[in-house]
């Protein structure tokens, strides 16, 4: 076991703050976050308010834990649905090959020719006020790419392997070869794209939501954000805040990210 | 030649292909989803008159069709349609009416990353390991995770409101000075990416053979750096760059919306708002050409400058 660096140490405290503020943070947090309170608005950190409150006097400590739990379950769902679909797809491409893994890499290839978020913004714009449901949607059409290309080239790695070559002689059909040899020994990679592409789409879904194009969900990180963007020539804590809090996963998830890659991948 | 001719046909029809496919979906999902756009521009209270003329300016009052006939005849005519707000202006007049403070801000952005990344990366580089070196690795792996809807309103409480150094959103964008602050906004990630990318390439090709026979024959590091490992590490540095103006052009929406600049963003985002369908049609389509297009070029500088690409 090697020692563990800073950076190791730094990235998974981050990101497990962020996931335990977002289960539990609701219930842990000072007072509602719908509470309004006209003789405190804006005031910055002090005792009372650890982060400060907002222009109604709302504490915004509570936002943000309010608003984590939502950040959590989109990044999360989104992640779950690209990371399936990608892997599936990218396995099958891989393992099949032919025309399959064609039709497959073409797609992936139209997806790749184009800026992603904008393709998220034409969709998302679509809706007047998108649930969580659609904006999984619509970051889930293109966010499945990256998946799909790391699960394909680990497949055609795997494919010629003694143990694999084994399980097809013993007569096993191929989705059971995909999803019981393959899949599982592809895992490692497939991990590390999704811890990256965690803080991606929690990224996404605040740019969306700091555009007014977000999900109507209360207490949205981005929409927190571009709030106190609003109200920066009077007091900066409402934009800082948000905005240090998004910045922190992205950072959590990029470190951790780095330090699973080069735990798992024997390249680096 | 002709092996060029033919890989620009090929990579140009394969872009128009995918624009094509993404112009569709867009298309077929904008019916998929329910709710009257008519509504949403004018307000319940408008008159039958007005509802009738708006929808045959979306083309609502055809069948699918004629729809999508109406949507061919709008792309081949250049004009990509008229805008339904005015019912004057064509689309393809309010995206170049604003198109060039958009180039002109991704432009400043990427010059910007290169000058700052570029010295930095070299610098980190030299010594791996120093405190230097980890000054900039940890510096760009918070430049990577500062999204610009943060850095923006930092730059604007810290040099508009408190020191009033920079013009800010109230002030026009020809205003001296103007471009400052969103052009740093969204060269943040960039600029940090690209400082991490210039130390990785330089530590490779320091390791390569060439450099050693190089230092071997008695020629100064300085030498060396400057005409045998940077001309060699930068290639792919310059060339994500390239790519990533692209990207930047799609980025500088967020970044347009902090500062109140005109821009292909701007304009996006308040046509989403009223849903005048055809502007946001075709700000998408223009977008991504001009992605496509700086990719095209990108693949093409590239092979002429490095002989060992062959174009495929």
């Amino acid at each position: 076991m090697k020692m563990r660096r800073p950076g190791e140490i730094l990235g998974g405290v981050l990101f497990g703050v962020f996931v335990c503020a977002a289960i539990i943070g609701p219930w842990l947090s000072p007072q509602s976050p719908w509470a309004q309170n006209l003789d405190q608005v804006l005031s910055p950190p002090d005792r009372h308010h650890w982060l400060g409150t907002d222009e109604n006097g709302g504490d915004l400590l509570s936002m943000l834990l309010h608003g984590a739990r939502m950040a959590l379950l989109v990044a999360g769902t989104t992640v779950t649905v690209s990371l399936l679909v990608g892997t599936t797809l990218g396995a099958i491409a891989g393992y099949v090959g032919g025309w399959v893994d064609e039709a497959i890499m073409r797609l992936v290839d139209v997806l790749l020719s184009f800026p992603g978020i904008l393709l998220n913004l034409a969709v998302v714009a679509l809706a007047k006020r998108p649930s969580i449901g659609f904006i999984v949607f619509a970051l889930a059409i293109n966010g499945w790419v990256g998946y799909a290309r790391v699960a394909r080239g680990q497949t055609l790695a795997m494919r010629e392997r003694e143990f694999v070559l084994a399980a097809r002689a013993a007569g096993a059909t191929w989705p059971r070869m995909l999803f019981r040899h393959i899949i599982p020994s592809i895992l490692g990679p497939l991990i590390v794209q999704a811890t990256f592409g965690f803080g991606g789409v929690v990224l996404v879904e605040a740019s969306l939501s700091f555009l007014g194009l977000g999900p109507a969900i209360p207490f949205s990180w981005g929409s927190l954000l571009s709030q106190g963007t609003s109200y920066l020539w009077r007091s900066t804590h409402l934009a800082a805040v948000p905005g240090a809090a998004i910045a922190m996963v992205i950072l959590g998830c990029n470190l951790l990210g780095d330090s699973l890659r080069d735990r798992w991948d024997p390249r680096s | 030649m002709s092996g060029l001719a033919s890989f620009i046909a090929r990579r140009g029809l394969g872009a128009l292909v995918a624009i094509l496919g993404v112009s569709l979906a867009v298309f077929a999902l904008r019916h998929a989803v329910p709710g009257d756009p008519v509504d949403a521009m004018l307000g319940e209270q408008a008159t039958e008159t007005d509802r009738e003329a708006l929808r045959a300016c979306l083309d609502l009052d055809k069948g699918i069709g004629g729809q999508l006939l109406a949507f061919g005849r709008d792309l081949s005519s250049g004009t990509l349609g008229v805008s339904c707000r005015d019912r004057r202006s064509t689309v393809i007049s309010l995206i170049l009416a604003v198109y060039p403070r958009t180039l002109e801000l991704a432009l400043t952005a990427v010059g910007l990353a290169l000058c700052l990344a570029i010295p930095l990366g070299i610098a980190a580089s030299l010594k791996p390991g120093s405190w230097l070196d980890g000054l900039v690795m940890a510096g760009s792996m918070a430049g990577i995770a500062i999204p610009s809807m943060w850095m923006g309103p930092l730059l604007l409480a810290f040099f508009y409101v408190k020191l009033g150094w920079l013009p800010g959103p109230a002030d026009p964008p020809s205003a001296v000075g103007a471009l400052w602050l969103p052009a740093i906004t969204l060269a943040t990630h960039l600029c940090a990416m690209l400082a991490r990318m210039t130390r990785a390439s330089l530590l490779d090709v320091a390791s390569e053979d060439f450099i050693r026979t190089a230092r071997a024959k008695g020629l100064s590091r300085l030498t060396v750096l400057r005409r045998h490992a940077l001309p060699n590490a930068l290639l792919p540095v310059v060339t994500v760059a390239g790519i990533q103006l692209g990207a930047l052009l799609a980025g500088a929406i967020v970044t347009e919306k902090i500062f109140a600049r005109p821009g292909i963003g701007t304009l996006l985002l308040d046509s989403i708002s009223v849903r005048d369908w055809k502007v946001v049609q075709g700000v998408v389509l223009v977008v991504a050409l001009s992605y496509v297009l700086v990719n095209l070029l990108v693949d093409l500088v590239y092979a002429a400058l490095d002989p060992r690409v062959r174009l495929r």
